[in-house]
């Protein structure tokens, strides 16, 4: 009995769609997440970044 | 706290930045005249003088190489290298392991650069470099990454821009990439066999060549879009939000998409589906992308007009948006039926290649020449007019391109009214687009022009530098301990939830994502796991499930001649011109035969299906001329095909064929699975070979051809173009030598 005995029997066809609406989802929380997101503040530090080389790091007092 | 940890000073090492875009330059003009050669051979194809090593098979994968691993790699890492430190507020984690990096990767461009017009290949596209050569960009590609992760593991900026995350996604999925496409079994120094055979093969090579166009021609040039893009215009990136959804979406699709490259192919029809919805789903991500660079010149367009360097990136960027229209465009399976194999494919790949890497890459350059040298940019106007010619040569390339792409598709598939091909002669429809090819070469060399008004501005701003280059401290806090530790989240009481909850909401309020971007490695494990689960998912099926790949009882290994002819095809790269893979499409079996099927490619280590036919189908050419046309096609193509634009090969008929390497190259076979009969194994293939090759010098001889071909390289090359695509015409084995039969059958069957 070889792996492709196994993966065969299994009728693994619909394998790849399984998939690929797994990551759909995962997707969708990515996204989901990103729209929700409030810190605003962080996302404008960031935005900032490559202008202000000498800008100060993220303040760790900052931090939740 | 720690905001009154004491300040650390720091360095930023742009030695390494200057070699980098120095080599980025060089590389340039050669890949670029390498295009421009390779361009012009194939409407003079005189010009190869008859010598092995300039001709278009050969060279056009120098070409390929040099503009994607040279040009492109080496303005990549010029990116990196000074973007990473700036961001990150570091020195590169290493100095050793940057100039290590540096010398290693102009050693492998050195190497390709030799062993490819050698014939020395692997045959697959963008991976075409052999065995050893491929482990020492591993090797290099591990000292890259090492640099990387150590600079990050060191940095003094918490928050990691995107760009960086562009970045990591690089480094891990080229990586993988490149390691799995590049499996082989060596039979010899320089040659290899792959461990795949067929369409497992193919499916890998596209998977990889897809994903090369995606983590090396596009992450990389998104993170330097978003960081020199704001650096040029002086103004933030239009929306943060949409960089990041840019950057998930990509990594999140673009990983399915490269079985758009094999439609109506022998590929299973639900891979090369699923390859069609995802490059559609591309679409969306990378016009965002677009839509989120050209804004962030909101309010300063009119700096567009003064300023070369954004000149350069706004068109550049448009290119982008372009090429990735098109592409899912050309996903599209009735689109794919006409471009493929067309120059369509040509015009596509050199719209992104020319408009958005190298446009972004000059913009890059000619931002950084000042910063770099310490001095001014020595010509603007000399900038201007390369944006200028640059600008016009790719309209040129591409529009005649496109043209020659469409018309000779749509003759492949024209049919006149008594139902028979319109133009049943494959060179009619080359003929029919040389003028087309004329243009490419003068839109060719005016951006290779351009390309040579960069490097002399950057020698001559390199000449004005000052005597010794200042190097400015910086000053920053370290992260310390607190770097790799996150703050436990503060649940505060709440009477009315329990605690629970406010853990939920605390995630939901996306902290995990703060925490991700934070953690640069668990960033990095996701990007990785997303990439191979992708890949798993959409790989293992075919490797597999037995029904996707048929087996044909009739179809066996190559005889020891065959594959020693079959390698002397590889070398040549006659997969540049002609495809193996009839499709099933009408027009298709009506110019060359039979579809290809699935199981006919079983013992082909490595499939040889092609992406361009600039010479017509060759599967199913075996058995439909003399060995006496096949000689002298080869010796001259005009002699048998007038028009043709295939490069004469002469010396196949003067070159001793290696005899004494086939034993190794069948046992390399064996290794991997092909049944050969135990005659063959025991050390009896130079002499299956031989009396293969006399019996074919004696029919040649017969046919009026010269004598004393049977130890010479065109025998073993005619006896496999004679054998190609014919086993399934042959009889059941059962009507033929039963012992053969028990042996080559593989396992299973149906």
């Amino acid at each position: 009995m070889k792996l492709s005995d196994v993966m065969s029997a299994m009728r693994l066809e619909t394998y790849a769609e399984i998939a690929m609406v797994l990551f759909m989802l995962a997707f969708a929380g990515v996204v989901y997440q990103l729209l929700r997101r409030r810190n605003v503040a962080e996302f404008e530090h960031a935005r900032q970044l490559p202008l202000s080389e000498d800008l100060a790091p993220t303040p760790l007092s900052e931090e939740k | 706290m720690p905001m009154s940890a004491r300040a650390e000073k720091f360095t930023y090492d742009d030695a390494i930045v200057r070699k980098f875009a120095f080599a980025t330059i060089i590389w340039g003009l050669v890949a670029t005249l390498a295009g421009l050669w390779v361009a012009l051979i194939m409407v003079v194809p005189a010009l190869s003088f008859g010598q092995p090593w300039l001709t278009f098979g050969r060279l056009r994968p120098l070409h390929t190489n040099a503009a994607i691993f040279a040009f492109a790699g080496n303005a990549v890492f010029a990116a990196v290298y000074y973007s990473t430190q700036r961001l990150l507020k570091t020195r590169m984690f290493s100095d050793g392991l940057s100039k290590f990096h540096f010398w290693g990767w102009q050693a492998i461009i050195v190497a390709a650069a030799i062993t490819l017009p050698l014939g020395i290949t692997q045959s697959k596209e963008y991976a075409e470099l052999e065995w050893p050569i491929d482990i020492a960009i591993a090797v290099v590609w591990v000292a890259f990454a090492i640099n990387f992760f150590g600079a990050i593991a060191k940095r003094r900026e918490r928050h990691l821009y995107v760009a960086i995350w562009f970045y990591i996604a690089t480094v891990i999925t080229v990586a993988i990439l490149h390691i799995f496409n590049n499996l082989v079994v060596p039979a010899g120094l320089f040659k290899s066999y792959p461990i795949y055979a067929g369409v497992q093969d193919a499916f890998m090579q596209w998977w990889y060549g897809h994903n090369a166009v995606a983590f090396f021609l596009t992450t990389p040039f998104l993170g330097l879009m978003y960081y020199f893009l704001p650096k040029a215009a002086g103004r933030p990136v239009f929306s943060y939000r949409l960089s990041i959804l840019h950057f998930w979406s990509l990594v999140f699709l673009y990983i399915w998409a490269g079985p758009h490259h094999l439609h109506y192919t022998a590929l299973p029809e639900w891979a090369s589906t699923l390859g069609m919805l995802f490059s559609v789903m591309l679409w969306m991500p990378s016009w965002g992308g677009m839509i989120n660079g050209l804004l962030t010149l909101r309010g300063a367009w009119n700096r567009v007009s003064q300023d070369p360097v954004l000149k350069f990136f706004v068109v550049g960027i448009t290119f982008y948006g372009m090429a990735t229209f098109e592409g899912p465009l050309l996903s599209i399976k009735s689109v794919n039926a006409l471009s493929h194999y067309t120059d369509w494919t040509i015009a596509h790949v050199h719209s992104g290649a020319l408009g958005w890497n190298g446009f972004m890459t000059f913009g890059m350059l000619y931002w950084l020449a000042p910063k770099l040298f310490q001095t001014q940019l020595w010509s603007k106007k000399l900038a201007e007019i390369h944006f200028w010619i640059g600008t016009l040569g790719i309209l040129f390339y591409i529009v005649a391109i496109y043209a020659a792409g469409v018309t000779q598709g749509l003759m492949w598939r024209a049919f006149d009214e008594t139902g028979r091909l319109a133009y049943p002669d494959f060179v009619e429809t080359v003929v029919r687009i040389i003028p087309m090819y004329w243009v490419r070469v003068f839109g060719g060399s005016l951006f290779v022009a351009g390309v040579v008004l960069c490097l002399v501005n950057l020698l001559m701003t390199w000449k004005h530098r000052p005597k010794t280059y200042e190097e400015p401290v910086h000053e920053a806090p370290p992260l310390g301990a607190y770097a790799g530790t996150d703050p436990k989240p503060t649940v505060p009481a709440h009477p009315t939830m329990v605690s629970f909850a406010y853990q939920l909401r605390y995630f939901i309020d996306a902290a995990w994502h703060r925490v991700w971007e934070r953690r640069p490695l668990k960033l990095s494990v996701w990007v990785a796991v997303s990439v191979v689960v992708a890949s798993l998912f959409e790989i293992i099926p075919t490797f597999l499930i037995r029904s996707n790949v048929p087996t044909i009882s009739t179809v066996e290994p190559y005889t020891p001649l065959e594959l020693a002819g079959r390698d002397i095809y590889v070398a040549e790269g006659c997969y540049n011109c002609h495809s193996q893979m009839v499709r099933p499409i009408r027009s298709e079996t009506e110019r060359y035969g039979e579809y290809s099927k699935p199981g006919e490619f079983v013992y082909d280590h490595p499939f040889q299906w092609g992406s361009r036919r600039i010479g017509p189908d060759l599967h199913r050419v075996g058995g439909k001329y003399p060995h006496l046309w096949h000689l002298r096609h080869m010796d001259d193509p005009a002699s048998t095909t007038q028009g043709s634009l295939m490069p004469p090969y002469p010396w196949l008929a003067q070159t001793e064929l290696d005899f004494a390497s086939i034993q190794p190259r069948v046992d390399a076979m064996a290794m991997l699975g092909v049944p050969y009969g135990k005659d063959v194994l025991a050390g009896q293939a130079e002499q299956t070979a031989r009396a293969q090759a006399s019996q074919i010098a004696t029919e040649l001889q017969q046919q009026g051809g010269p004598a004393g071909l049977e130890s010479k390289q065109i025998i073993a090359l005619i006896a496999y173009l004679q054998r190609l695509g014919t086993d399934i015409k042959r009889a059941p084995p059962a009507e033929r030598n039963p012992e053969l039969t028990a042996q080559s059958q593989p396992a299973g069957g149906q």
